[in-house]
C-alpha cells in the first residue's frame, strides 16, 4: 500500500486489477465463505447464540481495558515476557530495533502479522542493517516480490499458483512447477535454514489472556512455531485490544475464529505462550518480549466505534464483502482493506488517514453481509454510516453523489413534494437526461430509467376511493 | 517505557469517558464480574458418551488426512513403529526424553534406524521423524494437547518430516471447555500447544498442501 | 441485526396505514395498488396519507443527517395516528426501525420514533406474522427466482417472501447461484460508485438470468429499478443475449388472487 497521503480512489484501483487477480480473489472468497457455512453447520447447533456470546465477551473486555491491560501486564511479567508500549509505530519500531542491535544478530524471522505491516517494519529493520525474512508462504511470497498483502488472513488471495511459480523461478528457487506441492516444498526448504539460523524470531499474538499471563496465537504452517521457539530472542507485538479478560473465555472464540475464517474447526496450531525457557523446560528461546501497540486504537475506544475493537481477524467479512470481491484488497490500498478495513483505515491514523481513506467507508452497499458472518456480531454497516456522518462536511462528496439540503425541504413539504412529482412527469425524461446532473449522468452510463408511469399512483388512488364510494 | 504506558492509559482512559449514546459507565460495573459463561451455550450439545467421543476424535484425525490408530498396550505399539519405519526407510528420528523412558526405547538403533533424544539442536534439524508423548486431547477437533516441559523439546513436534504422538485414551477429553479446564491444572509458566493435524498451507490458489514448515505426516498412536 | 426496532402488536388492527415508498410514488403506481389489493382482499381497510413523501434513506446513507432528520421528523408526523404501518419496501422499513435509532438516539425525538417504528411492518412481515397467512390463494403457475434484498436482513422478515410465494399452488422457486449476495444498488452508492455497482449487478443479473426461472420476483423496487436500467442497457447495447421479467412480489401474490 502506498505511505502517500493521496486520497485512495477505491473505483480507480479496483478498475485496474487484471481479470487474472478478480477471477483469483473471486473464487478463493467463495471457496472460503463456503468452508465457513459448512464448519459453522457442521459442528454447532447454534452459532448465532455462541458469537453473540462472544461478542459480549470482547466488548466487556474493551469497556475495562485498563484493568484488563493491567492485570495481563503483572501475569505476563510474571511468567518471564517482558512487557513493553508503544504508543505509536515509530515507538515500536524502536524497542524492536533496540531490542535486536542488543541481541547482536543478522537474520530475523518473521511470521505473518497485519500489526508489523502496520508499523511497516520491515523497511526499517533493513535501515538498520538487519535481514528480516518473511517465513509465512503467503507472506514469504510477497516479499520476494515486492508486493503487499491483499487480505488479512490469506495474503496472497489474489495470485493464483501460475504466478507463485514464476516468483519462484525467478527468484531462484528452484525449477519451473506449477505443482503447489513442490512450490510449498522449495519454500520448506528454503526457508529451514533461516528457521535455524535467525537469532530474533518477530511474530504477531492473536489473543493476549489476562488472568494467566499467556499470549495465544494460531497458525497453520509452523513458521510461527519455529520463529517463537527456536531463536534465543521472541519479540511478539500486538494492539492493546487484543487482551482477553480469562483462559476459559477462549473456547467461545477459538470455537468462531478459524471455522469463521477458513472452515477448519481449529488452526493446526493454537499455542498458549507462556515465554521464555524456564527452569523446568529443557529449550525455548532466552528471551520472551510483548509489546502491547495503540497507534489509533484509541481513536476508536469509547465512542461510535468501539466494537469494531472486538475484531478478532478472521477475515470473515473479507471473504463476504461484494465491494472487496470486485476492487480486490488493492482497491482499498490499506493494510486493512474490505469492511473492516473500511472503519479501521480512515480512524487508525487520525485527521489524516480520514482524509486518505475517506472514500472506503462510503465504497458499500450497506447490504449487511459483513455483520452476518462476524464472528463477534460487530454492527459494521452502522459504523460506515456515522463514518459518512463523521465525514460529511468535512471532506467534498465523491462526485455523482447528490446532495440532500434542497432536497431535504422539498421531501418535507408535501405540497412541493407533490409539485415536483408533477413536473417530473411533464417534462419527462427526454430533458433530464441531458441535464448536467452529475447522479444523472452517473445512473444513465450504465443504466435505463424507466418510463413515467401514464398516470401516477396518487391520481389512481384517489379514482380507486372514487369507485369504493360509488360502489357504497 | 513508563511514559509510553502512561501515554497510552490516558489516552484509554479518556477515550473511555468520552460516553457512549445509551451512557454507558465503565466504573458502574466490577470488571472482574465477567459475563456468564454458560457451558451448554458453548459445548453446543457435543456428547460426553466415552464411545462417541473416541469415534469423534477417531474421525477428526482422519478428517485432516493423518492417521490414528488404537493399541492395547505400549509394547503392540513398539513393534508397530519400528515396523512402520523399517518399512517406509525412515532413518533418522528424535524423541523426548519422557517418550523414550514411556516407550522403554533407548537412543541409538531403533529397529534399522537411529533415534535420538531431542536435546541437540542439529538432531533436531535433520531428523526426518519425532516421536513425543501428548498431555491430553481434544475429541471435537481432533486435537493433541503438549505442555512444554525439562523433558521436551519445544521442536521435537515441529521440525521433523513425520510426528508420531502418543497419546493415552483415557486423556481424550469431549471438547474446549474441557481442555481450558485442564489448563488450569497445569503450571501456567509452562506453554501449552495445541496441534490439530500436521502442518499445512492453502495458500496458493486454495489448494490444500499437507506439510507447510512443519510435519507433512503425523500419526496418533493411542494406548487403550 | 441488533438495534432493530421490533414491532408489537398490542391491539387488533382494523385499518393500514400505506406507506407508498418515493420510488413507487414517482416510478411504481403498481406496486402500491397491489399492496392494497393484498391487504384489502384480508379485510383490511388501507388508507394512504397523502402528506407521505419520504422515508429520508437517501439523505442517511449519503451522511447527510441533518437533511435526513428533516424529512424523518416530517415522515414521523405523518404517520403518527396510524394503527398500522406497512410498506412493501423493505429498505424503507428498515429506515424506519434500524435508521431512525440511529439518528435520533439519545434526542428527545426518540419516544416519536419507538412509536411509529413499533407499528411499522414489512408487508411479507405483517402477512406473516400478524395476519398469520399460512397459504396464500390463487394460483400462479410459473417459475420464479427470488432476488432477496439485503435490507430484510435488518428486519425479521428474512425469508417473508420466499415463504409467501412457497405457499403459492403452481409457484415454483428455483434456485440461483449466490443468492445472498446484493445486486448493487445500495441507494447513492449506484451513483457514487458506478462501476462497482455495475459490477454486482451484473453478476447478479448472470446468476438470475442463468436460473430456469421464467420471472424475477424481489422485495425491494431500488434494487429492481437498478437491475431493470441494467439489463436494458446491457441488452440494447447487445452485452446480454436475454431479458427477463423483474417485478415486485406483491404483484405476483395480487395476480395469483385474480386467477380464482
Amino acid at each position: 500500500m502506498s505511505s502517500s497521503t493521496h486520497k485512495v480512489n477505491i473505483e480507480n484501483i479496483g478498475k485496474e486489477q487484471t481479470l487474472e487477480t478478480r477471477a483469483s480473489v473471486l473464487d478463493a472468497s467463495r471457496k472460503k465463505i463456503i468452508s465457513r457455512s459448512h464448519a459453522l453447520r457442521e459442528n454447532l447447533n447454534d452459532s448465532n447464540s455462541l458469537r453473540h456470546l462472544a461478542s459480549k465477551l470482547r466488548l466487556h473486555a474493551l469497556n475495562h481495558l485498563p484493568h484488563f491491560l493491567e492485570e495481563a501486564e503483572k501475569n505476563l511479567t510474571e511468567n518471564g515476557i517482558q512487557v513493553h508500549w508503544a504508543s505509536d509505530g515509530e515507538e515500536a519500531r524502536k524497542i524492536i530495533g533496540e531490542l535486536c542491535k542488543k541481541a547482536d544478530v543478522k537474520i530475523i524471522s518473521k511470521s505473518k502479522s497485519m500489526v508489523t505491516e502496520e508499523i511497516e517494519l520491515n523497511p526499517y529493520l533493513e535501515s538498520l542493517g538487519f535481514e528480516p525474512v518473511e517465513t509465512d508462504l503467503g507472506e514469504f511470497v510477497v516479499q520476494i516480490s515486492d508486493d503487499h498483502p491483499t487480505h488479512i488472513v490469506t495474503p496472497i488471495i489474489h495470485i493464483n499458483g501460475k504466478q507463485v511459480a514464476q516468483i519462484f523461478e525467478k527468484e531462484g528457487l528452484g525449477e519451473y512447477t506449477e505443482d503447489p506441492e513442490i512450490l510449498t516444498g522449495y519454500a520448506r526448504r528454503h526457508l529451514r535454514k533461516v528457521f535455524r539460523e535467525a537469532g530474533v524470531g518477530i511474530t504477531g499474538a492473536n489473543f493476549v489472556v489476562a488472568d494467566t499471563g499467556r499470549f495465544v496465537t494460531v497458525s497453520n504452517e509452523g513458521n510461527l512455531r519455529f520463529c517463537a521457539n527456536a531463536p534465543k530472542l521472541h519479540i511478539a507485538i500486538t494492539g492493546i485490544e487484543k487482551v482477553v479478560a480469562s483462559e476459559d473465555q477462549m473456547a467461545v472464540l477459538l470455537n468462531l475464529l478459524a471455522r469463521s475464517s477458513t472452515g477448519q474447526n481449529l488452526t493446526v496450531y493454537t499455542q498458549f505462550f507462556s515465554g521464555p525457557k524456564k527452569e523446568n523446560e529443557a529449550d525455548g528461546p532466552e528471551e520472551s518480549h510483548l509489546i502491547f501497540i495503540d497507534n489509533g486504537r484509541t481513536n476508536l475506544l469509547g465512542g461510535d466505534y468501539h466494537e469494531m475493537l472486538q475484531c478478532i481477524r478472521c477475515g470473515a467479512c473479507l471473504n463476504v464483502c461484494p465491494v472487496y470481491r470486485s476492487v480486490t484488497g488493492r482497491g482499498y490500498d490499506s493494510v486493512y482493506p474490505g469492511p473492516m478495513g473500511a472503519v479501521f483505515s480512515p480512524l487508525l491514523g487520525g485527521e489524516e488517514s480520514m482524509k486518505k481513506y475517506s472514500e472506503l467507508p462510503k465504497a458499500s452497499s450497506l447490504c449487511g453481509a459483513c455483520e452476518e458472518v462476524c464472528p463477534v456480531a460487530i454492527p459494521i454497516p452502522k459504523m460506515l454510516l456515522s463514518l459518512r456522518d463523521d465525514l460529511h462536511g468535512k471532506v467534498p462528496p465523491i462526485k455523482g453523489t447528490p446532495s440532500f439540503g434542497p432536497w431535504s425541504y422539498m421531501t418535507s413539504h408535501p405540497a412541493l413534494w407533490k409539485a415536483s412529482l408533477s413536473t417530473g412527469k411533464t417534462i419527462g425524461w427526454g430533458a433530464a437526461k441531458i441535464l448536467p446532473n452529475a447522479s444523472l449522468q452517473s445512473w444513465l452510463k450504465s443504466r435505463d430509467l424507466p418510463d413515467w408511469p401514464k398516470q401516477s399512483f396518487r391520481s389512481l388512488w384517489k379514482k380507486r376511493l372514487k369507485t369504493v364510494r360509488k360502489n357504497h | 517505557m513508563d511514559d509510553q504506558k502512561t501515554i497510552i492509559f490516558d489516552k484509554i482512559q479518556s477515550a473511555l469517558k468520552k460516553g457512549r449514546h445509551e451512557g454507558f459507565i465503565p466504573e458502574a460495573i466490577d470488571p472482574s464480574h465477567l459475563p456468564d459463561l454458560s457451558e451448554t451455550l458453548i459445548r453446543q450439545n457435543k456428547s460426553q458418551d466415552p464411545k462417541e467421543i473416541w469415534l469423534r476424535f477417531e474421525k477428526q484425525i482422519t478428517d485432516l488426512g493423518d492417521t490414528v490408530k488404537l493399541f492395547p498396550d505400549v509394547s503392540s505399539l513398539c513393534n508397530w513403529l519400528k515396523q512402520y519405519l523399517i518399512e517406509n526407510n525412515l532413518n533418522t528420528g528424535v524423541m523426548d526424553s519422557d517418550a523414550s523412558e514411556y516407550l522403554g526405547l533407548s537412543p541409538g538403533e531403533f529397529g534399522l534406524s537411529k533415534v535420538y533424544l531431542a536435546n541437540i539442536r542439529k538432531t533436531l534439524f535433520e531428523s526426518v521423524y519425532g516421536i513425543t508423548l501428548v498431555d491430553f486431547a481434544i475429541a471435537e477437533t481432533g486435537t493433541l494437547g503438549i505442555v512444554s516441559h525439562q523433558s521436551r523439546s519445544r521442536l521435537t513436534s515441529l521440525t521433523p518430516d513425520v510426528h508420531f504422538a502418543i497419546l493415552e485414551q483415557s486423556k481424550i477429553v469431549p471438547d474446549l471447555v474441557d481442555a481450558l479446564k485442564l489448563h488450569q491444572k497445569f503450571n501456567k509458566n509452562n506453554s501449552i500447544t495445541w496441534i490439530t493435524g500436521s502442518s499445512r498451507t492453502a495458500d496458493i490458489d486454495g489448494i490444500l498442501i499437507q506439510g507447510a514448515h512443519g510435519p507433512k505426516k503425523l500419526f496418533v498412536l493411542v494406548v487403550e | 441485526m441488533n438495534e432493530s426496532i421490533v414491532p408489537i402488536v398490542d391491539k387488533p388492527i382494523k385499518g393500514v396505514s400505506l406507506m407508498l415508498t418515493c420510488l413507487c410514488d414517482v416510478f411504481y403506481p403498481e406496486v402500491g395498488l397491489a399492496t392494497a389489493d393484498c391487504l384489502e382482499s384480508l379485510g383490511y381497510t388501507v388508507h394512504f396519507d397523502e402528506r407521505q413523501t419520504c422515508c429520508g434513506q437517501p439523505a442517511f446513507n449519503s451522511g447527510d443527517r441533518a437533511a435526513a432528520r428533516k424529512v424523518a421528523l416530517h415522515t414521523l408526523d405523518v404517520f403518527k395516528d396510524a394503527q398500522a404501518i406497512v410498506t412493501s419496501s423493505g429498505s424503507c422499513a428498515a429506515m424506519i426501525r434500524w435508521g431512525y435509532p440511529q439518528l435520533f438516539r439519545g434526542q428527545p425525538e426518540y419516544e416519536r420514533v419507538k412509536q411509529v417504528a413499533e407499528r411499522t411492518w414489512e408487508l411479507s412481515e405483517f402477512l406473516t406474522q400478524v395476519v398469520a397467512v399460512s397459504s396464500w390463494p390463487g394460483s400462479y403457475p410459473k417459475k420464479i427466482a427470488l432476488h432477496r434484498s439485503c435490507h430484510l436482513r435488518e428486519l425479521s422478515a428474512g425469508t417473508g417472501p420466499e415463504k409467501l410465494l412457497k405457499s403459492v399452488v403452481g409457484l415454483e422457486i428455483v434456485p440461483i447461484e449466490t443468492p445472498e449476495q446484493c445486486c448493487g444498488f445500495g441507494g447513492t452508492f449506484s451513483v457514487s460508485f458506478p462501476w462497482t455497482s455495475r459490477e454486482m449487478g451484473c453478476s447478479k443479473l448472470d446468476s438470475l438470468i442463468q436460473s430456469e426461472a421464467d420471472e424475477v420476483v424481489s422485495s425491494d423496487m431500488g434494487c429492481l429499478l437498478h437491475l431493470n436500467g441494467l439489463m436494458e442497457k446491457e441488452f440494447s447495447e447487445g452485452r446480454l443475449q436475454k431479458k427477463i421479467n423483474a417485478r415486485h412480489y406483491v404483484e405476483v401474490l395480487r395476480d395469483s388472487m385474480k386467477k380464482d
